[in-house]
């Protein structure tokens, strides 16, 4: 494959995954002009460039589907369901037909496609689509070349608005010098008075013999985008089989001049654009370059760290001042490094839309879909990442979540359920919802599930949340019956496990009756991150940044006595606090003055106690191996400035596995 | 100096292999993605031709190619559309609005350097 096939590949996808959107919102509303143009205009191109580059399958293929929206354009045809569903499904195969290309696979889905051309056909009534798959032949095609000479006499008068349409008539004089031996003679009759003359129409004609073995077709090809305006007869005079007598203007060939028809008024409907032009300062760079550069950063983020501890070794202030130069450099390439990974989630919520739409009509039920905040940015691969586990809770808010119609009507609802993705910035993290107006989870049922599995106690006091966070373990499902959908109690489990992966968490909210929102909390970005340095005895850990709102003195007095929480007075506010000296259950003897590093994590405040604050870095993230794969606690690991591995911690999690022993030793 | 012809057409992977096949035959190549686009990249640069797609979005080919023939520096440049429909209705409504030539869709690179000496010095 070459690299404009390459290129075909890339557009194509761009493309279908736009059609798909703007089949959707046709759908939505079938009479807007614009989205039908959008459409035709997609499938369009996908032809024209599929032609191009040797695509013929897609070629073949869209250009059927491009004549019915023709007819939608033109107004013979309406927009119904049976058409979206129809060209939906066709785009699919023109996705695959771009895959299997793409993959060099056998084409399997032949009679796929003729199941869908078919119907189309019907759908589009008598005047079906015309099965036109004769490739359209390129007009400046060679001409059959005939080896004998043959003499042309030639009368051209060029149109008199020429040079108005770019064309120059003295280029046509040399092309059929090149075919021969030409001998021109010109007429100037036509030429008015110096006065009356306009220097810029054309009143020139020629007279002209040519002696060519390159045939009349190439000879008229040569007249080919003036022929159909100007005056021109091409006479044969001699030679060939057939040779004639010079007879001039006997047995001319004339062109027949055709006047210049006008296209059918919906033609010429203007097209508006519906959306930005976004690739007009763009530059496609395949992603594994990226993730090179991104790796490099990192590396350079650790030499710079290398070099700033280095700097302050020797005291020398040169050497200080380009360490401070070089952070200050280091930082910005960071930042913008890690930008350039940054996608709008938007760009995947198109998708979901289109899984809504299918899982809504297989299960018979209605759902209304709306997203908001899809120009919320997230790193490449967290949203790549993010794909299936979106699909498991959407297939879930739609089975078992919101109700059939007549349930809903029951149920005082409306019948068409609502399905709501959203998408906001919270500090270093993002949170993505899917938010349901079904029927909500059944806490008893869970929690009677989970007591009989022995996940908890009968006796134990839980909030709503943490029962609803049973659902989330591993083969845990009310469901009685399996659909082929969802409710095999494998799903919200590998789900949970996925955000954790990503290094974020799920959130479980749900109202019997009202619905159910599941939020996802995950991180800006899976690379590098600014972070506070502490220390704990011998050891450094890295804290993110993005969460600690300051850092103060712990002193005696600011110290609330309790019996269960270690409770601190900060300015006049309780805030429970956390030693990590403690939690760690690191050895040797405290420091005469601890610090406290306050956190507001998603809304928990609390302290954490260390023995020192180092100072701002950036972390490059390095995952654990196997072996701490399962410490909650500690989302990775970094290198820092002097070559020692410093800890990063999960405060969330340190938050939540504190408390709910806490809680649980408190409610004993 | 090398000629500088302007490819305008929606879709990115034509733009890519006009350009290059344009390179190649020693041109200068210009791109842009509509007729409002083409009318901006020109502004400053004026070309000595112009290869135009029908259709797209923003401004269409036929609209781009009227306002070519009234702009005083591309009044009689050649402009050869790239088109798909083979019919005449729409070449000659491109003719009409002062296209020079055309070419259709697919075509190979030696035919559109073929089409561009044809009309162009």
């Amino acid at each position: 494959m070459d690299q404009h096939q390459f290129a075909f590949i890339e557009e194509a996808k761009e493309l279908l995954s736009q059609l798909e959107d703007d089949l959707l919102a046709l759908e939505e509303s079938p009479d807007n002009a614009e989205m039908i143009n959008a459409v035709f205009r997609a499938l369009h191109t996908i032809k024209g460039s599929g032609s191009m580059f040797g695509f013929e399958k897609v070629e073949h293929f869209t250009h059927d589907l491009e004549n019915a929206f023709e007819k939608v354009r033109n107004g013979a045809v309406h927009v119904s369901r049976e058409l979206i569903d129809l060209t939906l499904a066709a785009r699919d195969e023109i996705q695959n037909l771009v895959r299997i290309a793409e993959d060099d696979q056998p084409d399997s889905r032949a009679d796929a496609r003729t199941l869908i051309l078919q119907k189309l056909q019907i759908l589009m009534g008598s005047g079906a689509p015309a099965a036109d798959h004769a490739p359209h032949s390129p007009n400046v095609e060679k001409a059959d070349t005939d080896s004998t000479m043959e003499t042309f006499r030639i009368s051209f008068r060029p149109e008199i608005q020429a040079y108005a349409h770019g064309s120059d008539p003295l280029l046509i004089l040399a092309e059929l010098r090149d075919l021969g031996e030409l001998t021109v003679t010109p007429n100037l009759e036509g030429i008015p008075p110096l006065e009356t003359l306009e220097p810029e129409t054309c009143h020139f004609a020629w007279e002209m013999l040519l002696k060519t073995d390159a045939g009349e077709n190439a000879v008229r090809d040569v007249f080919i985008f003036v022929g159909d305006d100007c005056d021109l007869e091409i006479t044969k005079v001699s030679g060939g089989a057939e040779n004639t007598e010079e007879e001039p203007g006997e047995t001319p060939i004339k062109k027949k001049e055709s006047s210049p028809g006008t296209a059918p008024a919906a033609v010429q409907i203007r097209t508006k654009n519906h959306v930005e032009q976004k690739n007009q300062s763009t530059v496609r760079v395949p992603s594994e370059r990226l993730d090179k550069m991104v790796n490099l950063v990192g590396e350079l983020v650790i030499a710079q760290a290398r070099l700033s501890q280095l700097s302050i070794q020797t005291g020398c202030p040169e050497i200080a001042a380009v360490a401070e130069e070089i952070e200050r450099l280091t930082s910005d390439m960071r930042d913008t490094t890690m930008g350039m990974r940054m996608v709008p989630i938007g760009s995947v919520f198109g998708k979901y839309k289109r899984i809504v739409r299918d899982l809504a009509r297989d299960l018979g039920k209605q759902v209304e879909i709306e997203t908001s905040g899809g120009e919320t940015e997230l790193d490449k691969t967290v949203i790549e990442r993010l794909h299936d586990p979106m699909v498991h809770l959407i297939r879930n808010a739609i089975d078992h979540g919101i109700e059939s119609p007549t349930e809903r009507t029951a149920a005082g609802k409306q019948e068409c359920g609502w399905l709501e993705l959203t998408a906001t910035h919270s500090g270093a993290y993002v949170l993505i919802s899917v938010v349901d107006d079904g029927a909500g989870l059944d806490r008893d049922r869970i929690l009677t599930k989970a007591i009989e599995r022995g996940l908890t106690a009968p006796d134990s006091n839980l909030t709503d949340r943490e029962i609803y966070d049973f659902i989330l373990q591993p083969g845990f499902s009310t469901k009685q019956e399996v659909s082929a959908l969802s409710g095999r109690g494998v799903g919200m489990d590998v789900v949970a496990k996925s955000i954790q992966q990503l290094g974020g968490r799920i959130q479980i909210d749900s109202e019997r009756g009202e619905g159910t929102t599941i939020t996802m909390r995950l991180p800006l970005t899976l690379a590098i991150i600014d972070g506070l340095q502490v220390r704990i005895g011998d050891s450094d850990y890295v804290l993110p940044l993005g969460v600690i709102e300051e850092c103060v003195e712990m002193t005696e007095s600011q110290l609330v006595q309790d019996r269960y929480r270690h409770i601190l007075n900060l300015r006049d506010e309780m805030v429970p606090y956390i030693s990590l000296r403690h939690l760690f259950g690191v050895e040797g003897d405290r420091p005469n003055h601890e610090k406290i590093v306050i956190i507001n994590d998603d809304g928990n405040r609390f302290g954490i106690v260390v023995d020192l604050v180092v100072g701002e870095l950036q972390a490059v993230i390095k995952p654990l191996g196997k072996l701490c794969r399962d410490i909650a606690e500690v989302s990775g690991a970094t290198i820092l400035g002097d070559g020692t591995v410093a800890l990063i911690l999960d405060l969330g999690r340190i938050f939540d596995a504190v408390y709910t022993i806490e809680d649980t030793q408190k409610s004993k | 100096m090398s000629k500088r012809i302007l490819t305008v057409d929606d879709s990115s992977s034509i733009r890519q292999m006009v350009s290059f096949t344009l390179k190649q035959a020693q041109y200068e190549a210009v791109e842009a993605v509509d007729g409002i686009d083409a009318l901006e990249k020109i502004r400053s640069t004026p070309v000595d031709m112009a290869l135009v797609d029908l259709n797209m979005p923003r401004m269409d080919g036929i609209t781009l190619i009227k306002h070519l023939r009234s702009d005083a520096q591309h009044r009689f440049i050649p402009i050869v559309m790239l088109t798909t429909e083979s019919q005449a209705e729409k070449k000659m409504e491109g003719k009409a609005a002062g296209a020079t030539g055309w070419i259709v869709k697919p075509f190979k690179p030696d035919q559109l350097v073929t089409v561009i000496k044809k009309v162009l010095r």
